[in-house]
């Protein structure tokens, strides 16, 4: 079910998680920063604690919401998603999966609940089974 | 006393709850002005990434102090920048008698050597005389100073870091004032500052006259690996001053 839409894409709410989804061509950091405050919401509303992520966002981003993303975001989402996953579709090299993966374990902590997986760009549906099972672990 | 260092960005939910629970009575004790809810988002919930709180015991195991440090990193006026933000409160008589301040100074330095690509500053509304007057007596540099006027370009930087973190002006002839809420409160008479014993803090007082109502003085520090090793030295000679004329 779509649940919101911008110029820089949209929020789709499935039974057990919630997927952003990104529009191409350009994005404006207001609408970015728009739409990943209102996947938040979303997660609240709904009591849904897991986010199928698209990297793309990270390749193509200014560095406002690059920083924005690593510093802010993603600690509002730690803190309300404690206990939540989340499955980031990255590249398809192995070694952007494995920085991908690193970055992340260094700002969410090694020890902490929230579990993160990151999945090649063609491994959605292996990304959605993951994130479905009743407690992933990465 | 015994000292407890918490990595708070590492906590979940019932775990951040559990220790604003815990911290929130001291809280209490030491300023007025602050709601719990307001406390628990600004101190323990904070959006920081990281935030490491330090708990300071007596030796009967109460809590006596804290120390709450947190790192922002935002991109202001086109640059990145590595903002740290402190709030700290002890018990009157525990006061002056430890050395927490060096253990976040360490641990700024860390974050600062782990940031080469952002430029680092000590940001802070500061809402009392001698929590100024320490930062002043012991930073190499320190904006507003009694010592000369602030440079445009740290003004401005100032304004831009008071509106990053919405830091109300009180009155437009004192834009350095900023609304924060937080009272310390003072036992028994109220602190005359001596100009000749602590000028640092009469600027202050100066500067921020209704401190006393709950409004802070925007202040900034640079915060490089260079400043806050500068500044380690100095503190480390005052102290080590301070136990000579006591011995």
């Amino acid at each position: 079910m779509l649940c919101f839409e911008n110029p820089a894409g949209c929020i789709l709410l499935h039974p057990t998680f919630v997927q952003v989804i990104w529009a191409r061509g350009e994005r404006q950091d207001e609408h970015v920063m728009e739409l990943m405050n209102q996947l938040l919401e979303v997660g609240k509303q709904h009591h849904l604690d897991r986010l199928l992520v698209d990297q793309e966002i990270m390749q193509s981003c200014s560095i406002e919401v690059e920083v924005w993303f690593k510093y802010d975001w993603l600690t509002r989402a730690r803190q309300q998603f404690d206990f939540g996953a989340a499955a980031i579709l990255s590249g398809r090299s192995l070694l952007v999966r494995l920085a991908t993966t690193g970055f992340l374990r260094h700002l969410l902590g090694w020890t902490g609940t929230f579990q993160i997986r990151v999945f090649s760009a063609g491994e959605q549906q292996q990304a959605i089974e993951w994130l479905s099972q009743p407690s992933p672990r990465a | 006393m015994l000292t407890q260092k918490i990595a708070v960005h590492r906590l979940n939910s019932a775990e951040r709850k559990s220790l604003s629970l815990r911290m929130y009575p001291l809280q209490a004790q030491l300023f007025t002005g602050v709601e719990y809810d307001t406390f628990r988002q600004y101190v323990v919930d904070s959006t920081a990434w990281p935030t490491w709180i330090y708990l300071q015991h007596s030796e009967q195991g109460e809590l006596v102090g804290y120390l709450a440090l947190h790192t922002f990193r935002r991109v202001i006026g086109g640059k990145r920048r590595q903002i740290f933000r402190m709030e700290t409160g002890k018990l009157p008589s525990y006061r002056g008698k430890d050395l927490v301040v060096l253990r976040a100074m360490g641990r700024m330095l860390l974050q600062s050597l782990s940031a080469v690509r952002y430029e680092s500053f000590f940001f802070a509304a500061m809402v009392y005389p001698a929590s100024y007057a320490m930062a002043a007596k012991y930073a190499p540099r320190l904006w507003p100073s009694r010592r000369q006027p602030t440079p445009p370009e740290q003004e401005a930087l100032l304004f831009e870091l008071a509106a990053s973190f919405q830091l109300k002006p009180v009155r437009a002839d004192r834009p350095l004032v900023r609304q924060v809420g937080w009272i310390t409160r003072e036992p028994g008479k109220k602190v005359a500052w001596n100009s000749t014993i602590n000028p640092h803090a009469v600027y202050f007082t100066e500067a921020n006259p209704t401190f006393d109502q709950g409004h802070g003085l925007l202040t900034l520090v640079p915060a490089s690996v260079a400043a806050i090793c500068r500044a380690v030295i100095r503190f480390l000679y005052g102290r080590g001053q301070r136990l000579l004329r006591t011995s």
